[in-house]
């Protein structure tokens, strides 16, 4: 604490060399003088640490009275920095300038954290925010917490709640989504239709009326299942028709391969921008714009400025890199296009059938207008009964 | 000098008769001794000696002598002193 003293007020290192050291401190204490950290050197001279004040009092008693002779080792401290700054123009209005935009950007937000959402992203959230103004250099004077919740809540709906927080030029986005509505069963009256033109191949009925029977073929939207029941008893009734039904279905999927193809071939020049995201604004180190060449690879990369323990700054550099390329034209063999049809084709086909079974396919390759086209014809089998709601019939 | 010592005997009996501190009634000395590393020396009346393994200090009941090693004077003022170092003794000379 003494030292941190000793360096806020300054500090004189003196030396002062008597016949009778003792006598000379003695003297420097009457005249008001505190010594301190008083190191002897020899016989005959000590040295103390004394304040800037104390060291001119010191100098005054040595010329008027005598008997001692006081020698300055060195000074150090705050005052002796501010003597050796005073003429550093330059260095003063740097600091000030420091000093200044410290103040004035702690009033723009320059961080924003969003926490409490899981379905909804934060990019979402953080969008909608800056079309209400917050967003990273924003002033945050203007913020109106309460308004800019009630207007996000209105603009994404699946939040709940919202509340933004400011903590100097940090923003703290809190929300809570809403919860999703159970999913409610459906048991109300159905019946089973065909969803695909087929031939019934097995059918097990758990509830309701069949309609067809194996080995029928039927159209898309046929009923299959009725849900309407007759009974003894109760006379007609609705219930949900239950049924596992599987049909033989033909399917006919078409890919068209141009033959010709291009290719990239790299010239090897390249030019790169460079930008920086400051805050949310972009400016552009470059000032050749627009499309370098009618050809072109770009990469874009950022790189955002963080500090040693992994807190990111409103400063993001951008690099982009453009590498210029000629497109070559090059003719792909006939065997190549009809692989690549057919897997296209597979594909779709299986996606279309929903897991049922491929019986057989067939591909039909043609050659027409530069183009290689592949038709598959293929005997699927698979489920196609949808149940379809009915609405019951209500009693006179 | 034999009348003032007994001067100061006689108002140190009556301050301890009273119950007043005797460095408010007539400048004794108080020395305060921390942990054995420092000595703090109120009401001195001067430094007659100083050394890493000797410091005497001349107050109004005599000579306070510090006696250790290593030895600083750290503080000094007109009324006060402070000594630090490896205290072994403190001894009053009359």
């Amino acid at each position: 604490m003494g030292k941190l003293t000793e360096l806020l007020r300054g500090a004189v290192r003196v030396r002062v060399e008597s016949d009778r050291p003792e006598a000379a401190l003695n003297r420097m204490a009457r005249s008001g003088i505190r010594p301190r950290r008083v190191a002897k050197e020899g016989e005959h001279a000590f040295v103390a640490s004394l304040t800037v004040r104390e060291a001119g009092t010191l100098a005054a008693l040595e010329r008027r009275e005598g008997g001692f002779t006081a020698e300055r080792l060195r000074e150090r401290g705050a005052p002796r920095w501010l003597r050796r700054v005073r003429r550093r123009y330059a260095l003063i209005a740097g600091l000030l300038l420091c000093f200044a935009a410290v103040q004035v950007s702690d009033l723009f937000i320059w961080q924003i954290d969003v926490a409490g959402n899981e379905r909804v992203s934060s990019a979402v959230i953080l969008a909608e925010l800056d079309k209400r103004g917050v967003g990273i250099g924003k002033c945050r004077l203007g913020f109106a917490p309460e308004f800019i919740a009630n207007e996000m809540l209105l603009a994404v709906p699946e939040l709940c709640w919202l509340t933004v927080n400011t903590h100097g030029s940090r923003a703290e986005v809190l929300v809570r989504e809403e919860r999703p509505a159970p999913e409610m069963e459906k048991d109300g009256p159905a019946d089973i239709c065909a969803d695909k033109d087929g031939i019934i191949s097995r059918m097990t009925v758990m509830q309701g009326v069949s309609a067809v029977a194996p080995g029928e073929a039927v159209k898309k939207g046929e009923l299959l299942v009725s849900g309407e029941m007759e009974s003894i008893a109760s006379g007609v009734r609705a219930v949900r028709a239950e049924a596992d039904i599987t049909a033989r279905t033909w399917h006919e999927l078409t890919a068209v391969i141009p033959e010709e193809t291009f290719r990239k071939r790299y010239t090897g020049r390249e030019r790169v921008r460079r930008a920086v995201i400051l805050g949310g604004k972009r400016i552009n180190c470059y000032f050749t714009g627009g499309n370098p060449w009618p050809c072109y690879d770009k990469i874009i990369s950022y790189h955002t400025v963080t500090l040693p323990n992994g807190a990111a700054l409103p400063l993001t550099l951008v690099k982009e890199t453009f590498r210029e390329y000629e497109a070559e034209a090059q003719t792909r063999p006939v065997e190549d296009a009809r692989r690549v049809a057919q897997a296209r084709l597979l594909a779709r086909l299986e996606a279309e059938t929903a897991g049922g079974a491929v019986l057989s396919a067939d591909f039909i390759v043609r050659r027409e207008g530069g183009a290689v086209t592949v038709t598959l014809c293929a005997e699927c089998e698979e489920r196609i009964g949808v149940a379809e709601e009915t609405i019951p019939k209500q009693d006179a | 000098m034999e009348i003032r010592k007994r001067g100061v005997a006689l108002v140190e009996q009556a301050s301890g008769v009273f119950d007043i501190p005797g460095e408010v009634v007539c400048g004794l000395p108080r020395v305060t001794v921390t942990g054995g590393r420092r000595v703090n020396v109120e009401n001195h009346r001067g430094l007659l000696e100083y050394g890493p393994e000797r410091i005497s200090v001349a107050t109004a009941a005599g000579v306070v002598r510090i006696r250790g090693d290593g030895l600083a004077l750290d503080a000094m003022t007109d009324a006060e002193l402070a000594a630090t170092g490896t205290v072994v003794a403190v001894e009053f000379v009359m």
